[in-house]
């Protein structure tokens, strides 16, 4: 079977398992579904391989096409219905934060976030995108993506403030 | 300014995906796909500035491409399980496909298996139209058979008849229904797509109470799914599902046991009752951690590369190789002792099958070496 050239295959080498695990974070922890996504990732990335000039730019293309992907799989980037970063917002004291680490189980509460939140908190909080990153990622406004990370980290402020 | 909660939040994304890392199969299915992909795209581009005939016969190649080679194909649902690190100690060769052609040779695979788009079962095989596929399980007359294909296919499970080595199609999924198939414990019905279908029969008995994400198993103590919410849900068609309290890794046969994620890098085996009380059978941390259970749930295997019988308390080294399928999901149970797994050669084009002996650790070469597309997925 051919093979793609040296240049992808250095890319996918070097970046798949990277793309992987932000892949497992966005299906939730679902292996089977992340690889999915990261194969549709790869192979978009690849037919735009001669738009894409410099070796740097393949990783945020594909994290691109893997995040919207990923967004595609749950609803459009679009932020929930009511009126955006209302929940709680209170700061929580090192009391509750010991709590919430010990509470904190991950793929349920990323399974339970609705598909904008869970890839704007993957994106900021894994990847280490900043808000103007996100939201040229997700095609969608700055504003849409400060809110969404706002409402996904009032659920967690919850469970912390939970006696 | 940062924010403790998202700083705990990223912390702990990374601790659980810092044991992630790429299978054998994935990276040779990327430039699969790629290749495929570019391919598909020159056709239509050259068929694009000749005659509207040689579009349509463009289409047309683009559309057997397309089955044979999906870019984005369309797989069962499977539980994420976690990838082990080899440890020290045991069995562990450099090379699995050179290793594996050390061992004496052995019969082929006693179980319904997929190589390069071929479903091989009990005395038949049968080649799967779509060009892949995985098994479901077996069932009294034949093989269930999931098969992927880009778009989804609008009857996937089908019932292969061993005798005539025929497809007979089963009801096609809800719409929007989640992923993943589970055989009942009798193999006379199967739970899919939010149903619940007579396999005889193909009649539908019963729908899934619609809070459905994936489906793990089915147990004789009942079906075990995930739900919207992930969580692990117990459900007796015609009863209420009840909650298990646990995050779930594997549901691996017909008996009533669990594996659960206890934390990173310790896990339990648990039995379930129809009241979805739980028992603990096993528990442990690092290399005892158990990362796959006979059908059962008498034998584990675990992280650092034993096969500990629960009744007995007898230990008997495996190798990596065997471990590292577990992880992966692609162990298959010939019965309650012996195991099948693939070893990939490097690439992933080709394969072999091992069959190992988890009370001895002894291994055999099952059949000979066979090309690889896809991965094997063995029940």
């Amino acid at each position: 079977m051919a093979e793609p050239e040296p240049g992808f295959r250095r890319f996918v080498e070097s970046r798949s398992t990277a793309l992987l695990r932000t892949a497992v974070l966005l299906c939730s922890g679902d292996r089977g579904a992340a690889e999915r996504l990261v194969r549709t990732a790869t192979t978009k990335t690849y037919l735009a391989w001669g738009r894409i000039r410099r070796p740097e730019a393949a990783e945020p293309y594909a994290r691109s096409v893997l995040a919207r992907a990923a967004l595609g799989r749950t609803q459009p980037a679009r932020p929930a219905p009511g009126a955006p970063g209302t929940l709680t917002t209170a700061a929580l004291g090192p009391e509750d934060l010991a709590r919430l680490e010990d509470r904190l189980e991950l793929w349920p509460y990323l399974a339970g976030l609705p598909g904008l939140q869970r890839a704007v908190v993957v994106l900021r909080y894994h990847d280490g995108l900043c808000d103007d990153e996100i939201a040229q990622v997700l095609t969608c406004s700055r504003r849409v993506v400060t809110a969404a990370a706002a409402d996904a980290l009032a659920v967690l402020r919850q469970q912390g403030g939970d006696a | 300014m940062p924010d403790p909660v998202g700083e705990l939040l990223g912390r702990r994304m990374r601790s659980e995906t810092d044991d992630v890392s790429l299978g054998p199969q994935l990276v040779p299915h990327i430039y699969a796909d790629a290749v495929a992909a570019r391919r598909r795209r020159r056709i239509v581009v050259s068929a694009g500035g000749g005659l509207v005939a040689l579009v349509l016969a463009a289409a047309g190649a683009v559309a057997t491409l397309g089955s044979r080679q999906p870019a984005t194909t369309s797989a069962p649902t499977a539980p994420a399980i976690r990838t082990t690190t080899p440890a020290t100690g045991s069995v562990q060769p450099a090379r699995p496909y050179q290793w594996a052609s050390t061992l004496p040779t052995d019969v082929s695979p006693q179980v319904p298996y997929v190589s390069h788009g071929v479903l091989f079962g009990p005395g038949f095989s049968y080649a799967i139209p779509s060009g892949d596929g995985g098994v479901v399980g077996r069932v009294r007359d034949g093989v269930v058979l999931h098969q992927f294909g880009t778009p989804a296919m609008a009857t996937p499970y089908v019932v292969v008849s061993a005798g005539s080595a025929r497809a007979r199609p089963l009801p096609p999924p809800v719409p929007g229904a989640p992923g993943g198939a589970a055989l009942s414990p009798d193999r006379a019905r199967i739970a899919y797509g939010g149903r619940v279908v007579e396999v005889a029969t193909g009649r539908t008995v019963a729908r899934f109470p619609g809070d459905e994400k994936s489906v793990f198993g089915w147990l004789r103590p009942g079906i075990v799914y995930l739900d919207a919410r992930g969580r692990a849900r117990l459900w007796r068609p015609g009863t209420q599902p009840r909650t298990l309290p646990i995050r779930v890794s594997g549901a691996p046969g017909d008996g009533a046991v669990l594996l659960d994620t206890v934390r990173r890098s310790c896990g339990r085996v648990v039995e379930v009752s129809r009241t979805a009380i739980l028992t603990t059978q096993y528990q442990a941390c690092d290399d005892a951690d158990p990362v796959g259970l006979s059908p059962r749930g008498t034998v584990v295997l675990t992280r650092g590369g034993q096969a500990v019988d629960l009744h007995s308390g007898h230990r008997a080294a495996v190798p990596i190789p065997l471990i590292e399928a577990a992880a992966r999901g692609q162990v298959a149970w010939e019965d309650e002792r012996t195991v099948v797994f693939p070893v990939y050669s490097r690439g992933g084009s080709r394969v072999r099958f091992v069959r190992c002996t988890t009370s001895t650790g002894a291994c055999t070469l099952a059949g000979h070496s066979m090309r690889s597309y896809r991965s094997e997925f063995m029940r």
